[in-house]
């Protein structure tokens, strides 16, 4: 009769069993699955609502503005695009500019004043206190005064400005013009005066050796202000 | 033994049990192949070394062996080993040589004598009366001493085998 000798090894004492584990994860799946179902619900039920409108709907759309207020319907107002559009850049335009043309208050003023004078300076004399007859007189004709200096300083800082800018635009353009066809000469000389040709630039040079070169360096680029 | 298991969406747990199906398959094979390898690699090895050691012929070695791995449950296994030799008169050396002997009498077949050493060089008898051998138990005092460790590797496979098999979402340690 042999040797016959037995080891007995346990299988599971790696504390893991599979069907435990695939029956913690059908479980799992469930639960996922179930969430999953929820979710889908909620949100067919979340556009179903925003289908109808009201407090609802929109998520696209504008917001409500705070203090309830909705937006205008500008096809309702009876004006213009261009007559809303007139009024929105004239508001702008004043709140832009009110520091400098007087505040706030001196720009509108001043609108007012040039689209009617005579109830400008009505209005302004009613808003004076009436105290005696050579003062309210006195004070009527100083804030003439002061209204006329707001005008004055508006035109200087804004108006004259631009026409000026407009005018160096077109007068820089000619020059430009008459430089490219020859008609004028200009020399950039070095800083201590001197004029050879390796130093300076000499447009007259340029002219009769490289006229294309000449071309580009006169050619206005920036049309849009003339 | 700590299990974590990180599932993040459906599918995780998809793949998750379509690898469990996969490993539940592939258990059994994977099992009788551990088994048998640490048995071999393990058990029987010590069991030869220390043959060799106290003085085992070779032939007693080249006859232990792993018969083979019963698996009896869901979470039991045997692993069965043999040692046998026998002599022409029927008796296993293997299992004298495990369990002991007492002094007893040999005697040749016919036509045939035993050698028999003695200090002036062999001599050839018809019988022998060898004194008895000292029972060594190699083989059960080795199975209970690598019990443990056998269990401990075999685990550790067992670990390795899951973790490489069911994916990144499964940590054993």
């Amino acid at each position: 009769m042999p040797v016959n000798k037995n080891l007995d090894v346990g299988l599971n004492d790696a504390g893991i069993d599979l069907d435990e584990l695939d029956k913690a994860a059908r479980k799992a799946y469930k639960a996922l699955e179930k969430k999953r179902r929820e979710t889908a619900k909620a949100n067919k039920e979340i556009q179903r609502l925003e289908g109808r409108g009201g407090i609802f709907g929109g998520g696209d759309k504008a917001p409500v503005p705070i203090g309830g207020k909705a937006p205008t319907d500008i096809s309702k107002s009876g004006k213009t695009f261009d007559q809303i559009l007139d009024e929105k850049v004239n508001v702008s335009f004043r709140e832009a500019f009110a520091d400098q043309a007087g505040g706030f208050r001196g720009a509108r003023n001043i609108f007012s004043m040039a689209k009617n004078p005579k109830a400008f300076v009505g209005n302004v004399a009613r808003s004076i206190p009436f105290i005696g007859g050579l003062v309210a007189a006195a004070e009527f004709a100083q804030a003439i005064v002061s209204e006329l200096k707001k005008i004055d300083n508006f035109l200087k800082k804004f108006i004259i400005k631009r026409i000026d800018d407009r005018n160096n635009q077109l007068r820089e353009r000619i020059e430009s013009a008459h430089i490219s066809a020859g008609n004028i000469q200009e020399i950039l000389t070095t800083e201590a005066g001197g004029t050879s040709p390796r130093e300076s630039y000499n447009t007259f040079n340029l002219f009769n050796e490289n006229r294309t070169k000449l071309e580009a360096d006169y050619a206005v680029r920036d049309k849009s202000g003339i | 033994m700590s299990l974590i298991s990180k599932f993040e969406t459906i599918d995780d747990i998809k793949r998750f049990r379509i690898n469990l199906q996969t490993l539940k398959m592939q258990k059994i094979q994977f099992q009788d192949l551990t088994l048998n390898k640490l048995a071999t690699n393990l058990v029987l090895h010590t069991i030869h070394q220390k043959m060799k050691s106290s003085g085992f012929s070779d032939k007693i070695i080249k006859n232990t062996i792993v018969v083979g791995v019963k698996i009896k449950s869901k979470n039991k296994a045997t692993i069965h080993f043999k040692s046998e030799l026998f002599a022409d008169t029927g008796y296993d050396i293997a299992l004298g040589r495990e369990e002991g002997t007492d002094t007893h009498r040999i005697v040749a077949g016919e036509e045939k004598t035993i050698p028999i050493p003695t200090n002036n060089g062999l001599i050839f008898r018809k019988f022998s009366n060898p004194s008895g051998i000292i029972a060594l138990h190699i083989i059960r005092n080795t199975l209970q001493e690598m019990k443990e460790p056998f269990q401990d590797s075999y685990n550790r496979l067992l670990n390795e085998w899951y973790a490489a098999n069911l994916g990144d979402k499964f940590n054993a340690s």
